[in-house]
């Protein structure tokens, strides 16, 4: 009789902890119909950012890749001309390309880059069928021209 | 307390001193600087180099010397008996960091862009040496950015530190005054001088011996971090010195090729064709996959029907026609490894002596009866008296060049004989100029000089030769008159020159083997042979020999790739069925050694106009993607190693000779690596069996002439002049 | 205009070097000859051997008129004896701002340093002496060429002088306008056709010199002692002078002074004697603020110390030298920081560039002074302008690298408030120009 009594105790302990729950508001959200705010300094999907007048601030310094811990992050770069100017100085980035799989996110590449050229923004949802998919370019990476752009340049 | 240790007593010449506490004794006149090296203190420089004659221009290495008012610069101050030394003391840190900041001051902050950053000297200094701020808040001075100074190097003048490295490199080593400072104090710049280009054929070694990103590689530029590249240590193939150098490559693709010192070969120098010749190794265009004719067609195939094919036209062309129609001509850049497996694909396994290398050049058997030089390059600098023969080295050995200029810039009296102007001309004692058709009658003719004159170095004669009666009762004809009357010099230069060669110290006589026009070449090489043993050439400390000129000639000749008989594949009886690896008779003018070849297999690094000719085309590797050893002019075997990949299908050429042996032979071509193959050679060969194959990885090491081993006095040496029939060159 | 005063009387000639200054055509050969010229060679040539010629010069301490104030004859004796080409070089290249007696000496009697170089050739065995003109010396240089023309056709140079053994050719070598080739190794790249630049010591030129053989390199005046030291004994020029700085000097005054010129005087003569008696004095009378001894290069004199005796000891105990006595008066209407700046400008200007610190040093000193003087200088300037002082002195290769930090040096010694009346904000902040 006791351990029946025991028993229901505890059954009732934990309902009450059930319908308690049932009332308040949910954390959970319907993803992806709803999206839960990120923090200002939460670090996703990288961005190769640039100037105001449209010239990339990477110059292919390669600093980012070599500080990667997860080495995922591979640059090739080239030198600037007059006809086919893409950075200020005399080199940009003629390759840029990340492994987001490889990628750990923790933003080492933005705090090594000499130019606040690569940053990582918020995005977060980019799964795909396969890994080659995920290797990002160059152009998957660098904000639109703002000049060019009627909307801002990807960044919240 | 501590028992007093027996001091050894210091060798004479020496100099003791204390640098930071501890006591070094290093030979007299040892610069500060290399003093503390060798105790492995680190003094930081940037103008000096230990190849350059100091000049203390950049004031890195002040240090502190007792009973001197001054702080003083290492690497001008010669060490002297007693002397203490502090390089890291308050003073000499504070003049250090100083210097640093001063240097730094105007130095523009683009490391990130910059294709020195991260192998940088003034990076590497500044985290060791320098101020960790700088204090300089005016404008930096500047320039525009990089301007070229030839085809192959950029200055960026705003990065250079004024360290003049690289003129003095210039004027000291090549001795080209192409690069010069233009303007003054902190308006000061490296220019190329005006009226010249800055062409030297050295240029590329500026860009090593710059300490910061003012020089930089043009085929180089951005093409990818120092950090991001692999480096693997290899062998230049590029001519007969065989400078080291590290090949130096990122996803596949060579990208740069740097010095790797190895002092008594190339003293670290190279030159701009080994340097900078690399982008055929890239190429698109290069052959990836076996090729077949079908149909008249050179089309693809797989390596199996290739190789089958190419085996059984070699054996049908064998049973048809005898072993010796099928015929092979094997580059003599080829390894040695490479090189012993043709010989022993066609000696061997086809029982054909028609096989040989290419270009092959006249046999230079020296008086000690071996075909190689005596002696060593780095020997040359020690020389009293160096004899040029007809060679231009400039042109075909250019490292080699830099070696002969630095001795004589340590006195050696050089005697340049060539038909034209030859760069060591004015640093020559004796510049003459005398056609390749007049050099034996010359060589002969400074022989009979010398031996009539009696200068020669009797007691040598007496004792390790023999044959001098014969040799001078045929020689007697040359008369300096003569050759005056041939030459077209006057006698008396003729004879002071002959008299100039017999003088007392080591000597050296370097001649060209090859000479143009109608030549008795056994004349010339008896002729160089008698030279020799009387200016004492042959003598242990002197050197003697005719120069080869492709990375492996002298591989090929050890192992002795050539035809024996008149069955040389190029040249005598054409063989019916001809193997060609890297070499390609079209494109080098002489199609008429494909005259008769009914089946041709041509193994190329691109579709030549002999491999668009050929039945079967194999691709080839090339240096940079195999392994081997190559034979230098010096008889110094080095090894090389693969750094990239080849291209498509492409195999090391020495897996191909394999697999063709495999199907030509039941055995003997079960190597699994070129390693294996070295090991059946070394015992095959003699000379090359002395030599321990780690020590061909690192800095190489010589074959053994055969009278040298034998220590003082044992070889004996024979006078040939006298052999020939009739006289020479009557 | 009244005429009463003759150039005679306004730059009276000195005892020695300027003793024929206002004879007219002393570069005629018969005219110096009237006047004793080449009475010491041949004196020397008939009564001493080299080494007495090196004894006596040695026994009469002519101290390096050049500005180093070396023993003339102890330099000379360390040129190795016996045979081997040897050489004197004679440094002309007077470049130093506010020296010109070199260049009166030259022009007005060439054959006196003649005279002096073949004496000095004779004591050590040279048979070369180079002279290393400025290039703007011109009219010097033509006069030395007509005055060596003369000489060689009198046997006085050339083979076998004045039936001797001894030989001797003297070029005059004209600069290219380069202050630095007044350093003596600079000056001896120059010769040998090289960019001028200072060689590093050892080997010092007395071993391995010009062409690396061994090489005398004395200044004009140094030489131009040496034929009366011959004709009259050491203690005839000892008389002159004090006991340690024995002779005269010729004293280059200029600046704010009446009348500027060059004057022979005993060594040992006080500022105020030389400004306000040969000098007559500062126009309009204004005070004297501070004097520069030694043209751009030495340390500063303040005005309270104008008693200084100006020979070789003295100006030492206030942290400076005599140097080339090329004594320059600035008055109380200079603004210290401009003229040092001008001073700083000139030595930036003049670096060779060989060494980093003079190079970077002196361009970085000029940087922050130009900073300073357009009212765009901070507070900590001022030590930065002595660190960088710091980091120049003592740490170049060449004497000149030394020389060029003194103004910067001695102006923030004597007039720091003059510069911190400059920068905007500066802490304790004085009134702009000091007038005492």
């Amino acid at each position: 009789m006791a351990s029946f009594l025991h028993g229901l105790r505890a059954y009732a302990k934990g309902f009450a902890t059930t319908l308690g729950s049932a009332f308040k508001k949910p954390i959970t959200v319907q993803y992806p119909e709803y999206k839960t705010p990120v923090q200002t300094r939460f670090r996703g999907k990288h961005m190769l950012m640039r100037y105001d007048n449209g010239l990339e601030r990477c110059i292919g310094c390669s600093l980012c890749a070599i500080f990667c811990p997860a080495q995922a992050i591979y640059v090739e770069a080239a030198e600037n001309t007059d006809d086919n100017r893409r950075s200020p100085g005399e080199r940009y980035a003629e390759r840029y390309e990340i492994n987001m799989i490889r990628c750990i996110y923790c933003g080492y590449c933005q705090e090594a880059c000499p130019t606040e050229a690569i940053v990582l923004g918020h995005e977060y949802a980019f799964s795909d069928y396969t890994r080659e998919a995920l290797i990002y370019t160059k152009d998957m990476l660098l904000v639109p021209d703002p000049r060019k752009a009627t909307v801002g340049a990807g960044a919240d | 307390m501590v028992q007093e240790a027996t001091k050894p007593a210091a060798p004479p010449n020496t100099v003791t001193l204390t640098i930071d506490e501890r006591e070094i004794t290093v030979p007299k006149g040892t610069l500060l600087v290399e003093a503390a090296k060798s105790a492995g203190i680190d003094i930081p420089v940037f103008c000096y180099e230990p190849r350059l004659a100091p000049v203390g221009a950049c004031r890195m290495c002040l240090v502190e010397i007792e009973k001197m008012p001054r702080l003083q610069t290492a690497c001008t101050t010669p060490v002297a008996d007693g002397m203490i030394v502090r390089t890291n003391a308050e003073k000499s840190r504070a003049a250090q960091s100083d210097v640093l900041g001063m240097l730094l001051a105007n130095h523009p902050l683009d490391c990130p862009v910059c294709d020195k950053g991260g192998e940088c000297p003034l990076q590497d200094t500044t985290f060791n040496y320098g101020p960790g701020i700088s204090k300089f808040i005016e404008p930096k001075r500047t320039f525009p950015k990089p301007i070229p100074l030839s085809p192959l190097i950029a200055l960026d003048r705003e990065r250079c530190i004024m360290c003049y490295r690289c003129v003095r490199f210039q004027r000291e080593i090549p001795g080209d005054e192409a690069l010069t400072v233009i303007d003054r104090g902190s308006h000061s710049e490296i220019a190329v001088t005006e009226g010249r280009d800055f062409d030297s054929p050295f240029s590329g070694n500026t860009i090593e011996l710059c300490p910061v990103g003012a020089l930089t590689s043009i085929p180089f530029r951005f093409r990818a971090r120092p950090w991001d590249l692999t480096k693997v240590p290899s062998v230049c193939d590029k001519c007969s010195v065989g400078c080291n150098l590290n090949v130096e490559y990122r996803n596949n693709a060579v990208l740069r090729l740097t010095a790797h010192p190895n002092p008594p070969v190339d003293d670290g120098w190279l030159c701009d064709h080994g340097r900078f010749t690399y982008d055929y190794v890239n190429d698109k265009n290069r052959i990836d996959r076996p090729l077949i004719r079908r149909n008249g067609q050179l089309v693809p195939a797989t390596w199996d029907e290739a190789l089958d094919l190419a085996a059984q036209r070699f054996r049908d062309t064998a049973d048809r026609a005898g072993n010796d129609a099928v015929g092979g001509v094997i580059s003599a850049r080829a390894t040695n490894e490479e090189l012993y497996l043709f010989g022993k694909l066609f000696r061997g396994a086809l029982g054909s002596q028609a096989v040989d290398h290419y270009p092959r050049t006249g046999s230079a058997i020296g008086p000690f009866g071996v075909d190689a030089l005596h002696g060593s390059i780095e020997a040359l600098e020690r020389m009293g008296t160096i004899v040029l023969l007809g060679v231009d080295p400039l042109k075909e050995q250019p490292v080699l060049n830099l070696r002969l200029r630095k001795a004589a810039k340590n006195g050696a009296r050089l005697v340049v004989v060539s038909p034209e102007a030859n760069d060591l001309d004015p640093v020559a004692a004796h510049a003459l100029r005398v056609p390749h058709a007049a050099l034996p009658t010359l060589a002969a003719t400074w022989a009979n000089l010398i031996v009539t004159e009696g200068l020669h170095d009797a007691e040598f004669i007496g004792g390790r030769t023999a044959g001098l009666d014969r040799a001078r009762a045929t020689l007697v004809d040359f008369t300096v008159e003569r050759a005056a009357s041939v030459i077209g010099l006057s006698a008396e230069l003729i004879a002071a020159v002959g008299r100039a060669l017999a003088a007392q110290g080591p000597s050296a006589l370097l001649f060209r083997r090859e000479l143009s026009g109608t030549i008795d070449h056994a004349q010339w090489f008896a002729a160089l042979n008698d030279l020799s043993l009387l200016i004492g050439a042959t003598k242990e400390d002197g050197v003697f020999g005719g120069l080869v000129t492709q990375n492996n000639s002298q591989g090929a000749i050890d192992l002795g790739i050539a035809p024996e008989g008149d069955a040389s594949p190029f040249g005598g009886k054409a063989p019916s069925a001809l193997y060609l690896l890297g070499v390609d008779p079209l494109g080098d003018g002489r199609a008429e050694a494909l005259d008769g070849v009914d089946f041709l297999v041509v193994q190329e690094l691109f579709l030549t106009d002999t491999a668009r000719r050929a039945d079967v085309v194999f691709p080839a590797v090339s240096w940079a993607e195999k392994e081997g050893t190559y034979t230098n002019l010096e008889r110094r075997v080095q090894r090389i190693r693969p750094a990239v990949r080849p291209p498509g299908e492409a195999r090391p050429d020495w897996r191909v000779i394999r697999d063709l042996g495999k199907r030509l032979a039941p055995n003997g071509f079960a190597f699994t690596s070129p390693t294996a193959v070295w090991q059946e050679l070394a015992a095959a060969v003699p000379a090359y069996g002395q030599l321990s194959y780690g020590a061909l990885g690192r800095g190489g090491q010589q074959w053994a002439l055969p009278h040298i081993g034998d220590g003082n006095g044992g070889g004996r040496f024979t006078f040939r002049s006298g052999d020939l029939e009739g006289g020479a060159g009557r | 205009m009244s005429g009463a005063i003759t150039f005679e009387q306004l730059m009276p000639a000195g005892p020695n070097l300027t003793e024929h200054r206002h004879v007219p055509n002393m570069v005629d050969l018969e005219v110096a000859r009237s006047r004793g010229a080449y009475e010491g060679l041949a004196k020397a040539l008939a009564e001493y051997t080299p080494e007495q010629v090196t004894g006596v010069v040695m026994d009469a301490t002519v101290l390096g008129r050049g500005g180093a104030g070396f023993p003339a004859g102890r330099k000379w004796s360390f040129i190795p004896k016996g045979p081997g080409q040897k050489y004197l070089t004679v440094n002309a290249d007077e470049s130093e701002p506010g020296t010109f007696s070199n260049r009166e000496l030259m022009e007005t009697t060439p054959h006196l340093l003649i005279e002096g170089i073949a004496l000095c050739c004779y004591a050590v065995g040279a048979s070369r002496a180079f002279i290393y003109i400025r290039g703007e010396y011109i009219h010097a240089a033509n006069q030395l060429n007509r005055a060596i023309d003369a000489a060689r056709a009198a046997n006085l140079l050339g083979d076998k002088i004045l039936g001797s053994d001894f030989n001797l050719e003297v070029f005059v070598f004209q600069g290219a306008g380069a202050y630095i080739c007044g350093e003596e190794t600079a000056l001896l790249e120059s010769i040998e056709g090289n960019r001028p630049m200072p060689r590093s010591r050892p080997p010092f030129p007395a071993v391995a010199g010009l062409y690396g053989k061994p090489t005398v390199i004395n200044n004009v005046e140094t030489i131009a002692n040496i034929p009366a030291i011959i004709r009259n004994g050491a203690d005839w020029y000892k008389a002159f002078g004090t006991p340690t700085s024995p002779g005269t000097k010729v004293y280059s005054l200029s600046g704010h002074v009446r009348r500027p010129g060059n004057y022979e005087l005993n060594l040992g003569i006080s500022l105020r004697d030389l400004i306000y008696e040969y000098g007559q004095g500062v126009p309009g009378d204004r005070a004297v603020k501070v004097v520069l001894p030694s043209g751009a290069a030495a340390p500063w004199i303040p005005a309270d110390a104008l008693d200084t005796p100006m020979d070789y000891d003295n100006p030492r105990k206030l942290g400076t030298i005599l140097g080339s006595a090329s004594v320059i008066v600035m008055d109380e209407t200079v603004s210290i920081p401009h003229a040092t700046l001008r001073l700083i400008e000139f030595f930036n200007h003049e670096s060779c560039g060989k060494c980093t610190p003079c190079r970077e040093g002196t361009l970085w000193l000029v940087k922050a002074l130009q900073r300073i003087c357009a009212g765009e200088g901070v507070p900590e300037d001022l030590q930065l302008l002595l660190n960088v002082c710091d980091s120049i002195a003592g740490k170049v290769l060449c004497a000149l690298g030394d020389f060029a930090v003194s103004p910067v040096q001695s102006s923030l010694k004597y007039f720091r408030h003059e510069y911190e009346a400059m920068i905007p904000g500066y802490p304790t902040a004085a009134p702009a120009l000091a007038t005492d």
